[in-house]
């Protein structure tokens, strides 16, 4: 008789996945184990995969491949030495060696990173926020494109901190200012439950998939 | 027994002296400790006056009130040497020392020598033909040679400094620039030193001066002639060598050395090694002497911890000074350790001599050449001898060497010239350093044989006899002037001096003097025996006699000044009066108001005696009174030296101090010795002038003040009534009411800082260090830093009588109530016990208790009790749902979102063969929710034949990638191209895009091999040319706004040859769902699909049935639903409860 596998695989996962959830009891060392699982489980997984990527694509493609040139090969051998250096950050001495490719990787990455937030996130949203041509004449966009337009301006300004000192010395914003600020905080704690609610949703669902991966061995 | 009584320095062992002298001389013992070598005391032939004494005070600390008024009084420490010019004019005068206050530097340079090697004993003339003979005369004999017959060119050790560690250089500047420098310890040492004149080594020795050994050194005349009888070693040897002393040698005899071993002779310029070094204690000084040719010549060991002694035998001269360090104290040792620049001059300082000359000796010079004398000197010395020859001395072509005390008085004109030496007969010597006179004649002529040494058993020849210089004729050079324990050491009458009878009688006479650094001794000689210098006139117009101030006791507090205290014997029997420890234990100012310290010139004195001082200007009084011509009167008798009662504020008790007796009975003001300012009597005045107009509220004050001292208003001083005045006042002003009862005892770090219990400890060295550059250049211990240690005396005495406000006593409740306040809090929020409370206020106990103790008072956590509720219910949610009908809740929505329907039509769009660039961002966590979702969207790719290309920036999708991937592949023609890991993240992602944004980048290269690094042929040029659609499964937002940021971008532009634009879809996770939607609503995103509801959607799309996703996809759905509805009951449930506890909160504060 054979060992059917998904069965074996579902009930370790819900075993498991009963284990993790043990933790709203508090801390115990079911939940202790299976967190161990998944962090060892998951660490040994990234590194296998990265030695195999670096020596099946970097060394034997790249560096080695039978197509690359010397340029190639040299340029293919720097990001080794570049990170053999970062090894050099084991010691306090001869850290300094590793500084170059640190700067190499702050610097590159800040601005990759900038250059696309700007381009790719927010000049998008800013303007598919005050994008109003594609509304029509449809009522409820109109309204839709209206609140969004307006819990963007609001929760924009309800970051905005600027106040006028009264004569007793308190700081009090502006009448407008505070009414803007109170909607804007109004819609950054609808986003955040939405966000809330999608985390809640999204645990719910594996968790239900695991059960049914379960269940499903036992049910006809 | 006192120094006094004993004549021994105390640097001699005497043990007896120790506690007392720690007691009443710190300054001295700490100047011994320190290395000041003592060696005026050898100049003692006559005890020095107290007055003499109290003078040298004055200079230091303006005390010379000291000796006008108390002269038994000890006066302050002062540097010994300082007093060297005292000892040396055998206490006749002292260069300008009519000046009170003036420094002992002004009177007596740094460099000054000490002449009274050969002074006091009038035998020898000044020798000054060579520099050693200076040497020798400056009060440093252990510079003179002692060489033993077979070891040529030993000489003796000089005086280590402490603290002068071992191995460390030795800077002697007077030891001459010649010797092998180049050795790390070996310094060069004059040619004196190294035996030039000493050993008969170097140079032209000395043919008449060779003595056969060390033993004839002194015994062949020195002794009687140019040297205390106690530094001659042996007699028995004297006789048996004073032939071999050279007659008409220039170089006195005393000094000569023992003469070489025949062979052994060391030409001239040749030149000694001087090393020189000390142990790491400071004990043990190694002094070395290496002859030219590099064999050692001396070589030995001291122990300054061990007493002079004076070996026998004849062989060696050690003097040691290990005495001379007996007040090396412990505590001082370890400093000394550190290793310390030897400092010459500061030794030059500390033993009162100038060595500097020795750095360039000129042997073989003229004696004249030599010899610098003073003008004002000659000058003198003509005056003195009207019948001279008239003849002007020579002028000297280049410096002379001269004592030091000369090159002090040289500078001083004919007018200062000390009494005694106006007095000198010079009418015998002439031209005293002419050339012309006697004087001269014995000092440096050549033809004057020096006197033999009587033979063994010959009588001490008369004094009167003896070549005494003519300044020291000023002296009595009779029998009387002769110290007793000088005369003891001639006790046999022989003429030869007994020097170990003087140091080991037991019991010297009564009169024995006492050296002339002796603090201790309280009664001086009597005053007709003393001479009086004239330049002590001021303060003798005003001291009284000796005999007078005998009888007067010796106030306490005159030893605060540093002053020590007298013998127990000497103090016996005298009253002493208990006002005067205030000075010593609290520092009652006499004005606490004033801005400055009180002036201590009062002390000191000038002739008249200044009116009272006014104090209610702020400024201290001038104490001048207690000086002054008539200091004898103004001093307070013996009856009359009890403190008035007002100033026993200890007693009083408002220093706290319950070990002061208490206040003395009120006496009459006029019987307390004070000025009259500070009389009782003088309140009256002070009251008609200071308090004018003080209104009854004041007198009230003084009434209180009167309760509190319990003196009469009379006695109270009125700087006393009007700070207490002012005090009050100010209470009223900051609402103090009334003083209150007692504080609760004051915690010990408060005792601990009392300032009355707090005893200075200075550090030896501090007060051993000499100024050398300011104001204060030549001045010693000056300015010294306070030591940071500061030590109790005595038992802590709690403070019990401060006063206490009733607004204290409210806050000191208030702070109470606050804390039981807290207290009680914390055990209603964390289920603190009274138990634990009370264990965790142990405090610090708790802290040394095992770890057992401690665990069992920790705090205990609530039992989670609602948590494993809703534990339970949500797992029931779950899980029940499968075990019930599927058509509870409908399995797929009513309507298909438009994000999930733009997906499946883009996917619908795709053609056979086109690739699908798939980017698995999402790990083993949330795979149970996107693989379905994964699986169906996929599919529809599969099922329109187009190829996959699945990568991952996270290495944990590029295994659930190849997973799912190969699921949905097996069955299909299709060959999916599993990429594997794209490194880099930011970096590699717009890499991936490089060539779409550049066409002149190069093509990316990461299509060409798999995750296997087989070539995937795929023939990506760039993302745009060669793939239709990317679809991005990710459960993190940033991972999906990566995507979106670096390479749709770029991907996402239209047109050109590159190809175009790429649509991006996503199938995220719910959570990401937010974020998705953000980027479809702007465009960026074409779609996309989102957890158990999309994935149904998406089959609903493409008109498959949910359960080709979800085999039980009705009871996934009910599950999910079940789930989600507990969820928002709990969340709702728990934000109702929350409400409700903070309007009732809220309510209790308001009603609070």
């Amino acid at each position: 008789m054979g060992v059917d596998v998904d069965f074996v695989a579902g009930v370790i996962s819900f075993v498991l996945t009963l284990m993790v959830l043990s933790y709203l009891i508090g801390d115990n060392p079911l939940y202790r184990i299976a967190v161990s699982l998944f962090v060892g489980a998951s660490a040994g997984f990234i590194a296998m995969t990265v030695t195999e990527w670096l020596w099946n694509y970097w060394v034997k493609s790249v560096i080695l491949g039978p197509e690359t040139g010397p340029a190639q090969r040299l340029l293919g051998v720097m990001p080794l030495v570049f990170g053999l250096t970062l090894l050099f950050k084991f010691s306090r001495r001869m850290a300094k060696l590793g500084n170059l490719t640190v700067a190499y990787l702050v610097g590159v990455g800040t601005a990759v990173a900038l250059v696309g937030i700007i381009t790719g996130t927010l000049l998008p949203q800013v303007r598919a926020a005050g994008d109003v041509t594609g509304v029509g004449t449809d009522a409820g966009q109109w309204v839709n494109g209206l609140i969004m337009a307006v819990g963007t301006i609001c929760t924009l300004l309800y970051f905005q901190f600027v106040a006028r000192r009264r004569p007793d010395g308190e700081m009090v914003r502006p009448l407008p200012l505070r009414i803007a600020a109170l909607v804007g905080q109004g819609f950054i704690v609808v986003a955040l439950a939405a966000l809330y609610a999608g985390a809640i949703v999204a645990g719910l669902s594996v968790f239900a998939g695991v059960t049914e991966g379960f269940v499903v061995q036992f049910l006809p | 027994m006192s120094d006094w009584d004993d004549g021994l320095p105390d640097w001699l062992p005497d043990d007896d002296d120790e506690s007392e002298d720690d007691e009443w001389l710190p300054f001295a013992d700490d100047s011994e400790a320190a290395g000041d070598v003592e060696l005026s005391w050898l100049s003692g032939a006559e005890p020095l006056p107290g007055d003499v004494e109290a003078a040298e005070g004055a200079d230091e600390g303006e005390l010379d009130w000291l000796a006008g008024s108390f002269p038994e009084a000890e006066p302050p420490p002062v540097e010994e040497e300082d007093l060297d010019w005292l000892t040396g004019s055998n206490f006749d005068a002292a260069p300008a020392g009519d000046r009170p206050g003036a420094s002992i530097d002004e009177e007596a340079p740094d460099d000054m020598d000490l002449p009274w090697l050969a002074e006091d004993a009038g035998f020898e003339p000044l020798p000054v033909s060579e520099p050693a003979d200076i040497d020798e005369d400056t009060g440093l004999p252990w510079l003179s040679a002692s060489a033993d017959e077979e070891e040529a060119g030993e000489i003796l050790e000089p005086d280590a400094p402490a603290g002068a560690s071992e191995g460390e250089d030795l800077d002697l500047p007077w030891a001459g620039e010649t010797g092998d420098s180049g050795a790390a310890e070996e310094v060069e040492i004059p040619d004196w030193l190294t035996g030039g004149d000493l050993s008969a080594g170097a140079g032209a020795p000395p043919e008449e001066s060779e003595f056969e050994d060390t033993g004839d050194f002194f015994a062949a005349g020195a002794d009687e002639e140019g040297f205390p009888a106690w530094l001659g070693e042996e007699e028995d040897a004297a006789g048996a060598d004073e032939d071999s002393l050279a007659p008409d040698d220039d170089t006195p005899s005393w000094l000569e050395r023992p003469a070489e071993t025949p062979g052994e002779e060391v030409g001239a310029g040749d030149e000694f090694n001087f090393r020189a070094g000390a142990d790491a204690d400071g004990y043990e000084f190694d002094l070395a002497v290496e002859e030219p040719d590099g064999e050692a010549a001396y070589d030995e060991e001291f122990d300054f911890r061990e007493a002079p002694t004076f070996e026998d035998g004849g062989e060696e001269f050690g003097f040691k000074f290990g005495a001379a360090f007996e007040g090396y104290s412990e505590e001082a040792a370890p400093a000394s350790q550190e290793p310390v620049d030897l400092d010459f001059e500061a030794l030059d300082a500390e033993l009162g001599v100038d060595t500097s000359w020795g750095a360039s000796p000129r042997r073989g010079a003229a004696p004249e050449d030599d010899l610098v004398v003073p003008d004002w000197f000659e000058a003198v010395d003509q005056h003195a001898d009207a019948g001279a020859t008239g003849e002007a001395p020579p002028a000297a072509a280049e410096p002379q060497f001269a004592p030091g005390w000369f090159m002090g008085l040289e500078e001083q004109d004919e007018a200062q010239v000390p009494e005694w030496l106006r007095g000198t007969d010079l009418s015998d010597t002439g031209d005293l350093v002419g050339g012309t006179g006697d004087l001269e004649r014995l000092l440096l002529e050549d033809e004057e044989p020096v006197p033999a040494a009587p033979p063994p058993g010959a009588p001490l020849p008369p004094t009167s006899d003896l070549p005494t210089p003519d300044w020291f004729g000023g002296v009595e050079a009779d029998q009387a002037a002769i110290p007793d324990w000088f005369k003891a050491a001639d006790a046999a009458g022989t003429g030869e001096l007994d020097f170990e009878a003087m140091f080991v009688a037991e019991e010297p006479p009564a009169d024995l003097p006492s050296p002339d650094w002796d603090f201790g001794a309280a009664a001086g000689p009597p005053a007709e025996e003393l001479p009086e210098p004239d330049w002590m006139s001021d303060f003798g117009a005003s001291a009284p006699p000796p005999a007078e101030a005998a009888g007067l006791p010796e106030p306490d507090w005159m030893s605060d000044f540093g002053a020590p205290a007298p013998p127990p014997a000497e103090a016996a029997g005298l009253p002493e009066p208990d006002w005067m420890d205030s000075f010593g234990e609290a520092p009652a100012a006499p004005d606490m108001t004033g801005d400055a310290m009180p002036d201590l010139d009062w002390m000191g004195g000038p002739d008249e005696m200044p009116a009272a001082p006014d104090i209610t200007g702020g400024a201290m009084p001038d104490l001048d009174w207690m000086g002054g011509p008539d200091a004898a009167s103004a001093a307070p008798a013996e009856d009359d030296l009890a403190a008035p009662s007002w100033m026993d504020i200890a007693g009083a008790g408002i220093l706290g101090d319950e070990s002061t007796p208490t206040a003395a009975p009120a006496r009459p003001a006029a019987d307390d010795g004070m000025p009259d300012w500070m009389r009782m009597d003088g309140i009256e005045a002070f009251d008609e002038v200071a308090l004018p107009g003080v209104a009854e509220e004041a007198e009230e004050e003084v009434d209180k003040l009167e309760v509190e001292t319990g003196l009469a208003p009379d006695e109270l001083p009125a700087w006393l009534i009007e700070a207490w005045h002012a005090q009050s006042q100010r209470l009223r002003e900051w609402g103090i009411t009334e003083p209150v009862g007692a504080l609760p005892p004051a915690p010990r770090w408060i005792e601990s800082v009392d300032p009355f219990k707090l005893k200075l400890e200075f550090d030896p060295r501090e007060l051993a260090r000499l100024d050398r550059a300011g104001p204060l250049q030549g001045f010693r211990a000056t300015l010294v830093a306070e030591p940071a240690i500061s030590t109790t005396v005595g038992e802590p005495v709690l403070v019990t009588n401060l006063m206490m406000t009733d607004q204290d006593r409210r806050q000191a409740q208030a702070l109470g109530e606050m804390t039981a306040a807290f207290i009680q809090e914390l055990e209603d929020a964390a289920e603190i016990t009274p138990e634990a409370v009370e264990e965790g206020e142990a405090g610090a106990e708790a802290e040394a208790q095992p770890a057992k103790k401690r665990k069992a008072r920790a705090v205990r956590r609530p039992r989670p009790v609602g948590r494993v509720l809703f534990s339970l219910l949500m797992l029931a949610a779950v899980i029940a749902p499968f075990f019930l009908p599927a058509d509870l809740l409908p399995a797929a929505p009513a309507r298909i979102p438009a994000a999930v329907s733009d997906v499946s039509a883009l996917v619908e769009r795709l053609n056979p063969g086109e690739l699908v660039l798939v980017a698995f961002e999402y790990g083993g966590a949330a795979a149970p929710e996107l693989d379905p979702a994964a699986q169906a969207v996929l599919g529809h790719v599969t099922a329109r034949g187009a190829r996959i290309v699945t990568l991952s920036t996270n290495p944990a999708g590029s295994l659930i990638g190849h997973r799912v991937v190969a699921d949905l592949t097996q069955d299909s023609n299709t060959s999916p191209v599993d990429l594997g890991y794209l490194a880099g993240f930011l970096g590699g992602l717009r890499d991936l895009v490089a060539r779409d944004a550049d066409r002149s980048a190069p093509p990316p290269a990461r299509f060409a091999v798999d995750y296997q690094g087989k070539p995937t042929s795929l023939n990506v040029k760039s993302v745009r040319e060669r793939f239709k659609l990317i679809v991005v499964l990710s459960n993190e937002y940033d991972a999906l706004r990566a995507w979106l940021e670096q390479v749709n971008t770029v991907t996402a532009r239209g047109g050109g040859p590159l190809g175009a634009p790429v649509p991006m879809v996503a199938v995220v996770g719910a959570g990401v769902e937010p974020a998705a939607a953000a980027y479809f609503e702007s465009g960026q995103l074409k779609g996309y699909v989102t957890g158990y509801a999309g994935t149904v959607a998406y089959a609903q799309a493409r008109g498959a049935p949910a359960s080709t996703v979800f085999p039980k996809a009705g009871q996934h759905a009910n599950s999910i639903a079940a789930a989600l509805v507990l969820a928002a009951a709990v969340i709702l449930l728990g934000g109702v409860g929350n409400a409700i506890r903070a309007l009732a909160r809220r309510g209790r504060r308001s009603a609070g």
